[in-house]
């Protein structure tokens, strides 16, 4: 751990003295895409730059499993600050019906009873540059709203399970903050901190850690890769696990 | 500048392999070393020990403490999970039989320490804080952060064995995983192991070994399994040690009457051809325990078995049907030295203590005296 995070501190340190990334391809930021801009990846949503400082965001392969959308508004930019505001609404119960099997892909058993789930996420973003870098800090909360009768189980996977607490328990508080900068011409990292607060049922954190560095060929195709660590209380105890994150990244 | 291009794309590619090369389910139990990979045990208090002239010897598969529900994979019923005051019920039954069968060595195979199904809690510690033994070895069997498949979510169940000296230098012994499994169910799925533990008791020095083989195999692995044990076995021996071996074998012994069709099968409820858990019976198996029995002392011996389903019903260990009664062998404890004469038992059905063993595990403890002096 300790050499992560000295890894961590080293490319922060070296990347301190170049300049700050393009704002063409989407970030964990206050920031938006430009008007009439558009980006998707493999595993990423499709993201569209709107007007008004808004952008669009949906996953349009697994819409059709798990109808979702999320609007990003800009609500201040200057020299100082950009604040933005994230609302996002997915609707996981075919999702969760069609997981709910026997056999390969049954994440949860085939007698489970999936109510009707209608999932919102609010979160505030605060974007501020310093040091060539941008510091982002993100207060939010995942809210769930279930109707008719309910019978399933939580999904203890590390990633899945503070994403989806809310399902099973109302709502889950979350806060992060988040560092990007250029690390050596198109290359770009970033590093971001996120803290799930799961009230209910032997009320503890999840965390994540996740860093990530991407390759801007162009304003047309880039590459992320990197990795997320999670840790904290699980249904099982404290416990942790390392994953690999990739993309590819579409512009147009 | 170009050099420091080239730098960064070869991190890239670093991470990229690391992306696709890694355990993300954290399954494969056998990346870290044979020591490493057994987990041990302490009882909360040590309980004092008297050594007379025989040890008590059990071997038991306690099925997770699930008792007699009916899991998916016994075709009987489509339960997963079970709720904590379920798996405290049940494993307060078998705590109570352990007690009363007073072990001073027990193998146990399907013991659960974390796993969802069994409400995470860790079956091994609340036995050994609860009967008069005081140490364990455990080693994982099946083991991933996450299994995908029929709601099975995480999942921590294996072999152990519970002693009431101290066992040392333990070693989880890997098998032959399932060769007909695709590569992403023997990603996910059971990974069998030889348990293998020291204790010195009194001023005797025991090799302890505990398994559980596998029970779906067509393929041969099995038997290639049953040939590594024997192996493993064989060289002890070899070394002039004494060994004492527990497990559920998931094999009939030699001359067995009943080998195929058993009572608990499809027409009673139980799985049928068309599910992956229906049993095909064991013809053509009934010589693969031949070996353990021709060279070692048996609890059960083949001449105590008999060759007539009258007789060979009475040390039957196994039933899925719980309103059944035990139907096949498949439980055996083995030693290169002495059992004490006819001691061998198996606990079928609990006149001696008022402890039925049917509602508590789809197997019935089996139980033999090994003679110190």
């Amino acid at each position: 751990m300790k050499f992560k995070i000295l890894i961590i501190i080293g490319i922060l340190s070296f990347s301190a003295s170049v300049n700050a990334q393009s704002l063409k391809w989407s970030d964990n930021t206050a920031d938006i895409l430009e008007q009439g801009r558009k980006e998707t990846g493999i595993f990423s949503p499709l993201k569209i730059g709107l007007k008004n400082s808004k952008e669009l965001s949906i996953h349009p392969i697994l819409f059709f499993i798990i109808p979702n959308a999320s609007i990003k508004k800009q609500w201040k930019a200057n020299d100082k600050y950009r604040f933005s505001s994230l609302h996002k609404f997915t609707y996981p119960t075919m999702l969760y019906k069609m997981l709910s099997r026997k056999g390969t892909g049954g994440v949860l058993p085939s007698t489970s009873k999936i109510p009707q789930m209608f999932k919102f996420n609010n979160a505030a973003l605060l974007s501020i540059d310093k040091f060539n870098q941008t510091f982002t800090f993100s207060l939010g909360v995942d809210l769930s709203l279930n109707f008719g009768e309910s019978d399933f189980t939580y999904i203890e996977w590390h990633m899945v399970y503070p994403r989806t607490y809310a399902l099973n328990n109302i709502f889950t508080p979350y806060a992060g903050v988040d560092v990007t900068g250029k690390l050596y011409k198109n290359f770009v990292y970033d590093y971001k901190f996120n803290a799930y607060y799961l009230a209910r049922t032997d009320a503890g954190f999840v965390t994540e850690n996740s860093f990530k560095i991407t390759w801007q060929k162009s304003d047309k195709f880039a590459i992320k890769a990197g990795a997320i660590y999670s840790y904290g209380k699980f249904p099982f105890g404290n416990d942790g696990g390392l994953y690999p994150t990739f993309d590819l990244m579409f512009g147009f | 500048m170009l050099k420091m291009s080239k730098y960064l794309g070869m991190v890239l590619i670093v991470v990229i392999l690391f992306a696709t090369s890694c355990d993300p389910f954290n399954s494969i139990i056998e990346k870290k070393s044979n020591s490493d990979a057994v987990t041990y045990y302490k009882a909360e208090n040590i309980k004092s020990t008297i050594t007379g002239d025989t040890l008590n010897i059990v071997t038991w598969n306690i099925k997770f403490g699930a008792g007699r529900i009916d899991f998916f994979f016994d075709c009987y019923g489509d339960r997963v999970i079970m709720k904590k005051e379920e798996v405290i019920s049940n494993m307060n039954g078998v705590i109570n039989k352990i007690k009363s069968l007073n072990p001073d060595i027990i193998y146990l195979q399907e013991a659960d320490v974390q796993s969802k199904r069994s409400a995470f809690i860790d079956q091994i510690q609340i036995i050994l804080d609860n009967t008069d033994l005081n140490y364990g070895v455990y080693a994982s069997q099946w083991k991933a952060d996450f299994v995908p498949s029929d709601g099975v979510g995480k999942v921590n169940s294996g072999n152990a064995i519970l002693s009431k000296y101290e066992l040392t230098d333990a070693e989880r012994m890997p098998l032959d995983l399932i060769a007909e499994d695709p590569a992403y169910v023997q990603y996910f799925y059971l990974r069998r192991n030889i348990l293998k533990a020291n204790a010195k008791i009194g001023d005797k020095d025991f090799v302890l070994y505990g398994t559980h083989t596998s029970a779906y195999s067509n393929d041969g692995t099995k038997l290639k399994q049953l040939k590594a044990i024997k192996e493993e076995l064989d060289k002890t021996n070899s070394e002039g040690k004494t060994f004492i071996m527990g497990g559920d074998f998931n094999t009939i012994p030699p001359n067995s009457v009943r080998y195929e069709l058993f009572d608990d099968g499809a027409e009673a409820g139980g799985c049928d051809s068309t599910s992956s858990y229906f049993e095909t019976g064991f013809a053509g198996q009934l010589d693969d325990m031949k070996m353990f029995f021709d060279t070692y002392n048996a609890a059960i011996p083949l001449s105590k078995y008999g060759l007539t389903d009258a007789n060979q019903k009475n040390y039957y260990s196994f039933t899925a049907d719980k309103n059944g009664f035990w139907n096949r062998k498949l439980d055996y404890i083995f030693t290169n030295k002495d059992f004490a004469g006819n001691s061998g038992k198996v606990h079928q059905k609990g006149n001696d203590d008022g402890l039925p063993t049917m509602p508590l595990s789809d197997h019935a403890p089996l139980s033999v005296k090994f003679k110190l002096k």
